[in-house]
């Protein structure tokens, strides 16, 4: 299979997340209805925001890298509150 | 009052560790916190690291430090769809001590920067997050809040090295705000290859490696690419900036396969198998967006200081980090031993840096971040360049030679870029880096 | 009471290197959810709680983990063999005396078989309840639910006594351990972990070959029409079924499973 064909899914499962019960991310979904540029969608490289159909956002945050881009980009204030996760869980890297 | 501890450093990067060994060493009782499992699982970075700042704290680092491969070849490419244009130097001077760059993997370095630190005495304390600030009623900082029962700490000084997004700098308020122009984001792939074929394809042997710098080849986002050898592994990766990657609606992943795939860097990459996949924002903008590096009882360094150079030619984070957090820590063992951890008492932490390359490098080129990433050096100079060269080197007899003079005009119009733009953005450029 | 757990420590990420051999990282080692729940039944229990582990060297770092959650005391077991369940469970045997009750993980975090604790009770002659998804304290005794095959949950009361030690091991459903306090954590640190030779230098017993279905005989299908022969090979409702539903005492029924499964092939000694 050539690079550039591996799914998304095939990407992420090669890092390894311990996730923990309690979402360190946590999305206004009031402030979200309103936006239309979606900002988080584009950019979180772990693909963590998905549109609905309705108009709003589903956040995931189990595969989160931490990094910080979705409240950095998002210039709605308050709509993402980002934390780190507990200590000991989130993602663990190893060649990087 | 007693403390806890005479120095609380938080986040065992390479900022922290540096911090926590030079306080350790100084007989202060130091704790280094760190919210991942071990020193380093939660650190990712461009891929080269140039540790000469630690010949004063580990003499002969490159005997046992975590090293892939030693830059002896370093290449700067200029991407357009169609060309490249790369200019390559390598140095066998760099592939023997005292060294120059090195590829490493973040989790190897920096748990072994850690294990420095615990050797000399410093209690490393993994799986454990900083919540926040412990103040006096007088604001100064006296320990910290972390998310384990029972979890405050307190000690009169706390050296803030939590990374780019430094929760504690900004709560203790020494961030005026959070622009997202002044960020990048960094997404790489680690991927397999045998170490032959990238010996082969790299045109090195042993633990030689290479460093490649890329301007364009981001599908229009402003910002810049990189390949970087391991020992077998090779990685590559994009960095974006934040605010144009959020309004160009194309996702970094797709940026980073449209790398790849380009006619000059996928060879290299052919037939190597994705290991490792990972993200990591950057305090892009150095010392135009760095905020107040001291308050009473607080200190921040590396990239929590927004330390890390990003200047085009020179791309560098890590040795700021650790040469900010050993002058933390020797600012910390000053104040602690005068008996002073205000503010004032912290002042040693600025005089040093702004008496090394820390803040001298990032106060010459304070003004290159920006010069780099701004959009006629990212979509108008790479095409015209790329494009003076291509009809250079282009023998389309019968018709002589042109003159190079007249082909740079025709490119620099075809390409829309102004003269006086060219001879501003040439000033800057110079003042910076000349 | 003193409650004594076995943990089992992994290294973690395995990969098959281009040799063919595996590697592991010891940085993203751990135990299973399995253990992490056995210890935190034990500390709701147990008055006194000792952690017990066989390992590499690596496995200190688990041990330095249950001291901080609140574990009493441990142990640390030197193994760099790949030892079998019996010498597992012989080893532990050990280091468990005076334990009351013994709580295991049903599983480790790199598929074992799960068998250590039913051997750990056979060593120290011990009652057992295995394979548990609720353990509660009654008194003095454990009311303890059991899954079995098809749904089906099994009530076992435990009474676990100095004289009479019990065995249970747990899924990793049954309880959430304890996040450790700080200064837990920091005394964990520094900790002295009392450390013994397993003296197993053999790894598993026999050979280890690839799992392999016995070869079962089948006559060639009747029929004309090709279709009636792939019906006969294929159609569940005509396969015979091996099985017999006998009624026998415990001992009985151990001997004629294990005299059946000879038969079918399963064991060859």
């Amino acid at each position: 299979m050539s690079q550039q064909q591996i799914s998304f899914e095939e990407r992420m499962a090669h890092s390894e997340f311990r996730v923990h019960e309690r979402a360190h991310i946590v999305v206004d979904g009031k402030v979200c209805a309103e936006c239309s540029t979606t900002e988080c969608v584009t950019a979180c490289p772990a693909n963590l925001f998905v549109p609905t159909a309705a108009g709003g956002i589903v956040f995931n945050y189990e595969q989160c890298f931490e990094c910080g881009t979705c409240y950095l980009v998002c210039n709605k204030e308050g709509a993402i509150s980002w934390s780190y996760p507990e200590g000991g869980h989130g993602i663990v890297f190893q060649r990087t | 009052m007693s403390t806890d501890f005479d120095a609380i450093v938080v986040g065992a990067g390479p900022a922290g560790s540096c911090a926590a060994i030079v306080l350790a060493r100084a007989g202060k009782r130091v704790a280094l916190i760190e919210r991942g499992p071990f020193a380093g699982s939660k650190n990712m970075y461009g891929g080269v690291v140039y540790p000469r700042i630690l010949d004063e704290l580990i003499p002969n680092w490159w005997e046992e430090a975590p090293i892939q491969r030693w830059v002896t070849r370093r290449s700067t490419m200029l991407l357009t769809d169609t060309q490249a244009l790369t200019i390559d130097f390598r140095s066998q001077n760099w592939g023997a001590p005292p060294y120059n760059g090195a590829t490493a993997y973040r989790p190897d370095f920096d748990a072994w920067l850690a294990d420095h630190a615990v050797a000399a005495g410093a209690v490393l304390v993994t799986s454990t997050t900083v919540t926040g600030l412990i103040r006096h009623t007088n604001g100064a900082v006296t320990g910290v809040h972390t998310d384990r029962p029972d979890g405050d700490l307190t000690a009169p000084i706390v050296i803030a090295c939590d990374g780019v997004n430094s929760f504690l700098a900004k709560e203790a308020g020494l961030y005026p705000d959070v622009d997202a122009d002044n960020y990048t984001l960094g997404v790489k792939e680690t991927i397999s290859l045998p170490k032959e074929t990238i010996d082969e394809r790299f045109a090195v042997t042993d633990r030689e490696g290479v460093d490649i710098e890329i301007l364009g080849g981001t599908n229009g986002v402003n910002g810049g690419g990189f390949v970087y050898t391991q020992l077998d592994t090779v990685a590559v990766g994009v960095v974006l900036k934040l605010s144009k990657l959020a309004a160009q609606k194309t996702r970094p992943e797709q940026i980073l396969a449209k790398l790849k795939a380009h006619p000059a860097i996928a060879p290299l990459i052919k037939g190597g198998e994705i290991k490792e996949y990972s993200a990591h924002v950057i305090p892009e903008a150095g010392y135009e967006m760095m905020p107040k590096l001291t308050a009473d009882g607080l200190m921040v360094a590396g990239d929590a200081a927004a330390m890390c150079l990003a200047a085009g030619i020179w791309l560098e984070g890590v040795n700021f980090a650790m040469a900010s957090g050993m002058y933390a820590g020797e600012a910390a063992v000053e104040a602690i031993e005068s008996g002073n951890c205000n503010a004032s008492g912290l002042a040693g932490y600025r005089k040093r840096l702004e008496n090394t390359f820390v803040l001298q490098d990032h106060k010459k080129l304070r003004h290159a971040p920006h010069l780099v990433l701004s959009d006629r050096v990212q979509h108008l100079y790479p095409q015209m360049v790329a494009n003076l060269v291509e009809r250079m080197f282009t023998v389309d007899n019968p018709k002589p030679k042109p003159g190079i003079r007249r082909i740079l005009k025709q490119e620099r119009k075809r390409a829309g870029v102004k003269l006086s733009d060219l001879a501003r953005d040439g000033w800057t450029g110079f003042r910076s880096f000349g | 009471m003193l409650v004594g757990v076995c943990i089992k420590w992994t290294p973690g990420r395995p990969e098959v290197d281009t040799s063919g051999s595996v590697l592991t990282d010891d940085r993203f080692g751990g135990v299973s959810l399995a253990d992490q729940a056995a210890l935190e039944v034990a500390l709701s229990i147990g008055d006194q709680v000792k952690v017990v582990c066989i390992g590499p060297e690596a496995a200190v770092a688990a041990l330095r983990d249950s001291l901080a959650v609140g574990a009493t005391a441990v142990q640390f077991v030197a193994c760099g063999a790949q030892p079998s369940s019996r010498d597992v469970a012989v080893s532990l045997a050990q280091h468990l005396g005076g334990c009351e009750l013994i709580v295991c993980g049903d599983y480790s975090a790199d598929r074992g078989s799960g068998s250590v604790p039913a051997f750990l009770a056979a060593q120290l002659g011990a009652s057992q309840a295995l394979g548990l998804v609720a353990v509660e304290r009654k008194g003095t005794n454990l009311e303890c639910v059991r899954r079995l095959d098809g749904g089906r949950r099994e009530v076992v009361r435990v009474a676990p006594s100095s004289n009479s030690p019990a065995v249970i091991s747990v899924e990793g459903s049954v309880a959430k351990l304890r996040r450790a306090s700080l200064a837990g954590t920091l005394a964990a640190r520094s900790a002295n972990i009392p450390t013994a030779n397993a003296g197993i230098n053999a790894d598993l017993n026999g050979e280890i070959t690839r799992y392999r279905p016995p070869t079962r005989i089948v006559a060639p299908p009747k029929g004309n029409q090709a279709i009636d022969r792939i019906r006969a090979l294929t159609d569940s409702t005509a396969a015979k079924s091996r099985g017999e539903l006998v009624t026998l005492s415990p001992s009985e029924a151990a001997e004629r499973i294990i005299q059946a499964m000879r038969e079918w092939g399963y064991l060859t000694s």
